[in-house]
Order: structure tokens, then C-alpha cells, then sequence
């Protein structure tokens, strides 16, 4: 019984080891070059268009984004305010969360608010958001973040 | 107790695998030394003991590929050649009796392999050109790295060795049913 056992795994081992050396060649040629430079892990880029609105502030820690801005008018949008930029290689799908009245959206169409994208590899879509009636202060503020 | 066969087939494999992988090195080091590509070395970053080497742009790093690659294949090439003529010439089951005579008129006898040394090493080397082929294949298609002339000048020639190899074996089973 012991020595059935100990056949069974020294073949094991030896089919192991014999596969191992087999592969290991083509395992080094394909990771023996590489090109050099830092590989982006990140989904997305944010594009900040802020300086083109004189009232808008834009502040961000971590993954939450968090825009200040002064009213002008009862019910108010502010579009393309930021750009999403998908800098990988595939079609990346975004979601907007945020939280109180001020709700923003992708695309620039207030009657079509979306708040979630597919985004084709290399392509942009922006940001934009709108301030209902409901939220009256003169002084506002929008959070949210990107997933 | 383990198999023959297997401790055979380990042995047979050794020599390839660093034939391979020295090959791969020195085609990539002389093709970027002779073309003045760019590039760091990494000591010991693959597999513990192996150099990585990076290339400053994709341009030098696909040519540089290219040559590697195509050294790594004309190794495994050249391994399997050395074996097909020796099972087709040099093979104990069917070798020429003139050959054999002079063979050891010129004390050559041990390029005369038998039929079990010579298939062992003749699969490692084939497994190691269909591989080398796969790879340039992947490299070609799913990659575009190597240029696809490599990769179909590649799978010709594995197919004809892989033929010829295939013709031994037929007459092998031939002879030893006439036996």
C-alpha cells in the first residue's frame, strides 16, 4: 500500500516536472520583453471643465466629487461640467451616484438623464447636472462619484 | 517506481528547454545590439534566476520580438532536424549495412540510435516546435506582435517535420511486422 502510494506520487511529480520544463520556454518567451512604462489601472479619466463656469467649484477626495456653485434661476443645468474619459482597452460601464436634490447625468440631454453609460474603449462622454426648483438656496452644492 | 518513459522523456527535455530559452535571449540581445535598439535589463525578475528586459518604445520592442522570436523557432527547427536525420539515417531498426560499415570503419557507431532513445527525443523536440509555432501563432493573431510570415512560415515547416517524423514511425510498424 505504502509503496503503490509513493509510485503514484513520484509520477506525479515526475509528469509535474516534465510539463514545468516543457512550458517553461514559452512561459520566458512570452514575458522575457516588455515595454517599458506605467500600466493605468484606473477606469476612467475625469477631465475637469469647471474654469468655463465662473460660479462652479470643484473639489475631489478619493472617489467622491463635490461641486459648489451659486443659483441664478429656480430650475438651473449646468452641462458638460466634467468629461469621463475610458483610457483602457475595452468598453467600460459608469454609474452616478449621488446623494440630495442636485442630480447629475451623462450626456448633455436634460429631457434624457442618464446615470449610467457604456463607454467604448478610448471614448469620452461628459458630465452634466441639474438643479431642480426644489432645491431653492441661492448657495448649492452636488456630491457624488463615479463607479 | 517511477516510469521510464517519463524519466526519459525529463531527460530529453532538458537540452531543449535551455536551448529555447538561450536562444531567446540571444536573438533578443544581438538583434537590439546590431540594430541599436534601446533597452534595460532586470536581473532576476523571471522565474527567480531569469532577466527581464524592457524596450523604451513599441517599435524597438516589436522588432526586437520578431528576431527573438525567430531565433527561439529556428533552434527548435534545428533540434528537430538533427533528429529526423538521425532516425531516418543513423535508426537501428533500419540503418543502411554499408553505413553501419562505415560507420565503424570511422568509429562513428554512436550516432546509431535505437528506436526508444530516438522517439523520446524526437517527441520532446516536436512538442517543442508545435509549441514554439502555437506561441508565434498567438503572437500573430491575438497579440500583433510577430509579423504573420514567421508564424505561417513557422507552421509549415512544423507540419512537414511532424510528417516526416510520422513516415519513421509508419515504417517502424512496418518493419517490425515483418518481423
Amino acid at each position: 500500500m505504502k509503496n503503490h502510494f509513493l509510485t503514484i506520487s513520484s509520477n506525479f511529480i515526475a509528469v509535474f516536472l516534465l510539463i514545468s520544463l516543457i512550458a517553461t520556454p514559452i512561459y520566458f518567451a512570452h514575458n522575457f520583453a516588455k515595454v517599458a512604462g506605467v500600466k493605468s489601472e484606473s477606469r476612467y479619466l475625469v477631465i475637469s471643465q469647471i474654469d468655463k463656469f465662473p460660479n462652479l467649484t470643484l473639489s475631489q477626495n478619493a472617489n467622491k466629487y463635490t461641486i459648489t456653485f451659486t443659483k441664478f434661476a429656480k430650475s438651473q443645468a449646468f452641462l458638460e461640467v466634467l468629461i469621463v474619459n475610458n483610457p483602457t482597452s475595452q468598453t467600460q460601464t459608469y454609474q452616478l451616484e449621488s446623494n440630495g436634490p442636485n442630480k447629475p447625468f451623462f450626456g448633455q440631454d436634460i429631457n434624457d438623464q442618464k446615470t449610467q453609460i457604456n463607454v467604448p474603449a478610448q471614448a469620452s462622454v461628459p458630465i452634466s447636472f441639474i438643479s431642480p426648483k426644489e432645491s431653492s438656496q441661492e448657495s448649492q452644492f452636488l456630491e457624488f462619484n463615479i463607479q | 517506481m517511477m516510469s521510464k518513459s517519463i524519466i526519459k522523456l525529463i531527460d530529453e527535455a532538458l537540452i531543449p528547454a535551455i536551448a529555447l530559452i538561450v536562444a531567446k535571449m540571444v536573438g533578443l540581445f544581438l538583434s537590439a545590439q546590431l540594430l541599436h535598439l534601446s533597452f534595460t535589463v532586470k536581473n532576476a525578475s523571471l522565474l527567480l534566476v531569469l532577466p527581464k528586459v524592457q524596450f523604451l518604445n513599441i517599435q524597438d520592442y516589436i522588432l526586437a520580438e520578431n528576431y527573438s522570436n525567430l531565433a527561439m523557432f529556428a533552434t527548435a527547427a534545428v533540434g528537430t532536424i538533427f533528429v529526423l536525420v538521425r532516425a531516418h539515417f543513423f535508426h537501428q531498426s533500419h540503418i543502411h549495412p554499408n553505413l553501419q560499415a562505415r560507420l565503424a570503419s570511422l568509429n562513428l557507431e554512436s550516432l546509431i540510435a535505437s528506436s526508444y532513445h530516438l522517439y523520446h527525443q524526437a517527441l520532446i523536440w516536436i512538442t517543442f516546435l508545435w509549441l514554439t509555432s502555437g506561441f508565434l501563432a498567438i503572437s500573430t493573431i491575438v497579440l500583433h506582435i510577430t509579423y504573420p510570415i514567421i508564424s505561417v512560415l513557422a507552421f509549415i515547416i512544423t507540419a512537414n517535420f511532424s510528417w516526416i517524423f510520422a513516415m519513421d514511425i509508419e515504417k517502424e510498424v512496418e518493419l517490425s511486422k515483418t518481423n
